[in-house]
């Protein structure tokens, strides 16, 4: 029995191989009906279900295949999306740019972004107007700057704000402010007692507009 | 440095000393700066043989074999 299938299955392949091409052209022309694809599809259905862990071999392989590709694509992809950028930074065609400038430009490119990096965790700041380094609680954040924190200390912001309002013959009002420069907020005790220090220092005018204000009532209860 | 290589090598010593953090920040930076400066340099030579149609002959970019033939 099994010899005569091992016989059957060696002349199903002799068959195969001396009719190789005429088999593809009917093959090809099928595929052009309707029949032949619906016929083709049941064949595939039917060694689906004989066959199944071949057939679950096959598409992993297909799978790991197109992985492979993908990923050799994205590197590629990546390498040059970095070369049109390094071209970009050198304002010159990508094609001009010699292979050692394009490694050279790469590796700058990396240590910039390490020193980014670093930047951001630093705690001090030279500041752009006075030229001094200040904790960098005195910098004002920003999100234009590449360290998210503006190029000048709130000091120098302050005083050039000064300065302009000077120029301009506007008044300006500082807000209370500690050594950092940053705005600090008044205590309850605090606000009471410039509650009171306005009062005393007002008190006549205070007083003209609280008679004013009672004379008014009291016209109005009149009239009504 | 004479050479495109030595530059190369001596960036890359860079960033792994930054990464290890045996050089300063300062210090990295304002080198990674003067390394660009030098590239730029290179890059107004490369424009300017781009420019005439010509071959550009810089000796600090030629490779080690033309080197030894010239």
């Amino acid at each position: 029995m099994e010899e005569a299938k091992a016989i059957k299955a060696a002349k199903a392949k002799a068959y195969r191989e001396a009719n190789k091409e005429r088999i593809a052209t009917k093959k090809a022309a099928d595929a052009k009906t309707e029949h032949g694809r619906a016929l083709d599809k049941a064949r595939g259905e039917r060694y689906r279900a004989k066959h199944p862990e071949h057939v679950r071999k096959l598409q992993q392989k297909a799978r790991d295949k197109r992985a492979h590709i993908e990923k050799a694509n994205a590197k590629q992809k990546r390498v040059e999306l970095m070369n049109s950028y390094v071209a970009q930074l050198l304002r010159l065609p990508t094609a001009l740019v010699p292979p050692e400038i394009m490694e050279v430009e790469r590796t700058r490119v990396k240590i910039k972004r390490e020193i980014q990096e670093l930047d951001k965790c630093r705690t001090e700041k030279k500041c752009s107007t006075c030229k001094n380094y200040k904790p960098i609680i005195s910098f004002s954040r920003s999100r234009g700057t590449k360290d998210g924190h503006s190029y000048e200390c709130l000091m120098c912001r302050r005083e050039k704000k000064r300065r302009d309002s000077q120029e301009k013959g506007l008044e300006y009002k500082p807000r209370n402010f500690n050594e950092f420069g940053r705005n600090v907020r008044h205590t309850p005790e605090e606000l009471k007692a410039a509650k009171r220090a306005y009062y005393y220092t007002n008190i006549e005018t205070i007083r003209a507009k609280d008679r004013a204000r009672s004379k008014q009532r009291k016209q109005n209860e009149t009239h009504q | 440095m004479k050479h495109i290589s030595e530059l190369s090598t001596e960036l890359a010593t860079l960033y792994d000393g930054l990464k290890n953090g045996t050089i300063e920040v300062k210090v990295a930076a304002e080198m990674n700066n003067t390394a660009g400066k030098i590239i730029h340099a290179q890059r107004v030579q490369l424009e300017y043989a781009a420019l005439r149609k010509e071959e550009p002959d810089i000796a600090f970019m030629k490779t080690k074999a033309k080197k030894a033939t010239a």
